[in-house]
């Protein structure tokens, strides 16, 4: 107010136009100085009430704890050691004198597998072989189970009977039907065809991988007839109703209805199936022990012959890892390709 | 009021419920006549064997049972383990590696479908991540680790190790435990009761049938492998290991084909009784959940 100026001395009024730009940008340091303890205040989290548990919520962790912990130390030493080990297995040999494994540093054990197939004649028949292997279980026995699910789950006559049949393989031991399968083929069939002198068609080169196939799909019959069935089941019954006053065809209705239905279940099993591209046989070493043919040879029957049979097998454990580790490059891959590629199917909620 | 009779679509398709019915009566053909032949078989000595493979036997060699006892055999570091130390041996490893493993697969589902926490959910996600991931070719690693550790050879001590979930059994106690209801727990909890005793009392009752359905598989499995006792286990030889030795021997005895099918019908025949006394359970619906493509 003018009035005010006036009686203002010319000394305070000089003060007044100096200390006015300073009292501006102190006030302006005290906000700033002001923002950033309240950040500090609100990152320490002191604002925040304190998290208390409850007794009850702590004898949950208790007991959670308390199952969970030997279950996964299991797990450690049964699964995440043996692969890490797997690894280092990998770079390694094993000496005999010294019954030690010494670190060798180089790659060897890992091109062991492309010389043996270069070099040892029959070896490249194993990749052909476990490709078949592989669609042979897949496709055709992954078919014929998933016909015979179905007609079961249609009810057909003695269904429930061929149920108890068809649960027999697994039942009774592999070993069990191996014998009875070979000495039929051996003595039976001879017999049979009447020709005393035939050789047996599982020891005949020619033929073995072929009997060796056969009798998979003779045990594999009733292969996931459980899941599969168990799948089908999910189908809506009144839907399958509707279907049958429209005219469908038992065709249709397993193709249009059932199938989109079952068709992640059924492709999980085909998912885990990948693994068995390295790793399956058609029950070779059951067959032949440690003398299979090379026509019956598989990734899975001589990796495992490698390491099960016969003395100093030790020898050949960093070789089987390193195998072990570069199949599994390959098949990770592929089964997150055959999962990818069945989650574009048909994902049916019912 | 007349029972109404569901009307099967099959029964609108007599070709293809024929051609079905044909092959799986095809199929029950060859599994019986095996398994006859089989039991024929076991009952003729070698020579009758060797003349007469389809007819039945001239002379019934019962005594085929008690010679299979006496001369059947696997050789281990200079012992002989007759087919009653294989029988002995097959019990221990089906009933350890049965009741600790389901234990496991028990007690770890319960805890993940009943309890809400983060642990509970690693556990789970670890457990499907292990069956989803193919690792090949850990069969030399893993018998480095378990020499190192001891569990190699030693039966008692690598089935402890053995308590870990796995697999699809995991999976169906997962499904069997969520879709029992939390009103049980609730109402026990309100009682005073703790943890342990929902578990035991109250939860483990209400999923007996899965357990025993679950369990009894397992055994089957057990019972049947020779794979396990041969890889990790060479002192323990069951009786499954001991039919695949059996083709293999040159010992008279050991190589007579009627006494190793006597052999196979002795391994058969507790199976048989299981499934004859458990068939429902183990042919009735088991819900796997969890897990979809």
């Amino acid at each position: 107010m003018e009035g005010n100026d006036e009686k203002k001395t010319l000394g305070e009024r000089i003060g007044g136009v100096i200390s006015r730009p300073f009292a501006k940008v102190w006030r302006a340091v005290k906000d700033k100085m002001y923002d950033a303890s309240v950040w500090l205040h609100h990152k320490s989290g002191a604002d925040k009430r304190k998290k208390k548990f409850s007794g009850y919520k702590k004898s949950e962790l208790r007991f959670l704890w308390a199952i969970f912990i030997w279950p996964i130390v299991c797990f450690f030493v049964g699964y995440v050691a043996t692969n890490i080990n797997s690894f280092f297995l990998a770079f390694q040999e094993y000496n005999v004198e010294t019954d030690e494994f010494t670190f060798i540093g180089d790659f060897r054990n890992f091109t062991r597998i492309f010389d043996e197939l270069r070099i040892v004649p029959g070896m490249m028949q194993m990749i052909f072989n476990s490709i078949i292997y592989y669609l042979f279980t897949t496709v055709i026995c992954g078919a014929i189970s998933l016909y015979i699910s179905f007609m079961i789950y249609k009810n057909v006559p003695c269904g429930k009977f061929f149920v108890v049949i068809l649960f027999l393989p697994a039942i009774v031991s592999n070993i069990v039907w191996v014998l009875i399968y070979k000495y039929f083929i051996e003595y039976g069939l001879p017999v049979l065809v009447g020709d005393s002198d035939m050789m047996s068609l599982i020891l005949n080169p020619n033929s073995s991988f072929e009997m060796l196939l056969l009798f998979q799909l003779w045990l594999g019959f009733g292969g996931n007839l459980l899941i599969n069935t168990g799948a089908m089941m999910r189908v809506p019954r009144d839907c399958l109703e509707a279907a049958s006053l429209e005219g469908c065809s038992l065709w249709r209705e397993f193709w249009q209805i059932t199938f989109p239905v079952i068709f992640q279940t059924w492709g999980v099993g085909i998912i885990c199936g990948v693994i068995t591209l390295f790793s399956g046989s058609p029950s070779t070493y059951a067959f032949f022990g440690n003398d299979a043919p090379m026509e019956t040879y598989t990734f899975g029957y001589y990796f495992f012959q490698i390491i099960v049979g016969g003395k100093d097998t030790e020898l050949n454990y960093p070789y089987a890892a390193a195998a072990g580790l570069m199949f599994t490059a390959v098949v990770a891959p592929i089964t997150f390709f055959v999962k990818w590629l069945f989650g574009k199917g048909p994902n049916v909620e019912v | 009021m007349a029972k109404i009779r569901k009307r099967e679509l099959i029964n609108d398709h007599p070709v293809m419920k024929w051609t079905g019915f044909a092959i799986l009566m095809l199929y029950t053909v060859t599994i019986l006549f095996a398994l006859v032949w089989a039991l024929i078989s076991a009952l003729k000595d070698f020579y009758e064997f060797r003349k007469n493979l389809f007819g039945l036997p001239q002379t019934w060699m019962f005594s085929n049972l008690k010679l299979a006892f006496e001369n059947l055999f696997v050789p281990v570091e200079g012992r002989e383990y007759t087919l009653i130390y294989l029988i002995g041996n097959s019990l221990a490893y089906a009933f350890l590696y049965t009741v600790i493993p389901v234990f496991a697969n028990i007690i770890v589902a319960y805890g993940c479908a009943k309890y809400k926490s983060k642990l509970c959910d690693i556990v789970k996600a670890v457990v499907i991540l292990r069956m989803v991931i193919p690792i090949v070719g850990g069969l030399a690693s893993g018998l480095t680790v378990s020499k190192f550790i001891g569990t190699y050879d030693n039966l008692p001590l690598a089935a402890i190790f053995q308590f870990t979930p796995q697999g699809a059994h995991f999976l169906i106690f997962l499904a069997t435990f969520s879709g029992i209801s939390n009103e049980y727990m609730d109402a026990a909890k309100i009682d005073g009761a703790g943890h342990a005793k929902i578990f035991f009392s109250v939860m483990l009752p209400l999923a007996r049938n899965t357990i025993i359905a679950v369990g009894i598989m397992v055994f089957i499995g057990c019972w049947n492998d020779w794979e396990t006792a041969m890889v990790w286990f060479p002192s323990y030889p069951t009786l499954a290991y001991g039919l695949y030795r059996f083709q293999f021997s040159t010992a008279n005895a050991t190589a007579s084909i009627p006494l190793q099918l006597m052999a196979c019908i002795i391994a058969m025949i507790p199976m048989l009784i299981i499934l004859m006394f458990f068939k429902d359970k183990l042919v009735g619906n088991i819900s796997m959940g969890g897990i979809k493509g």
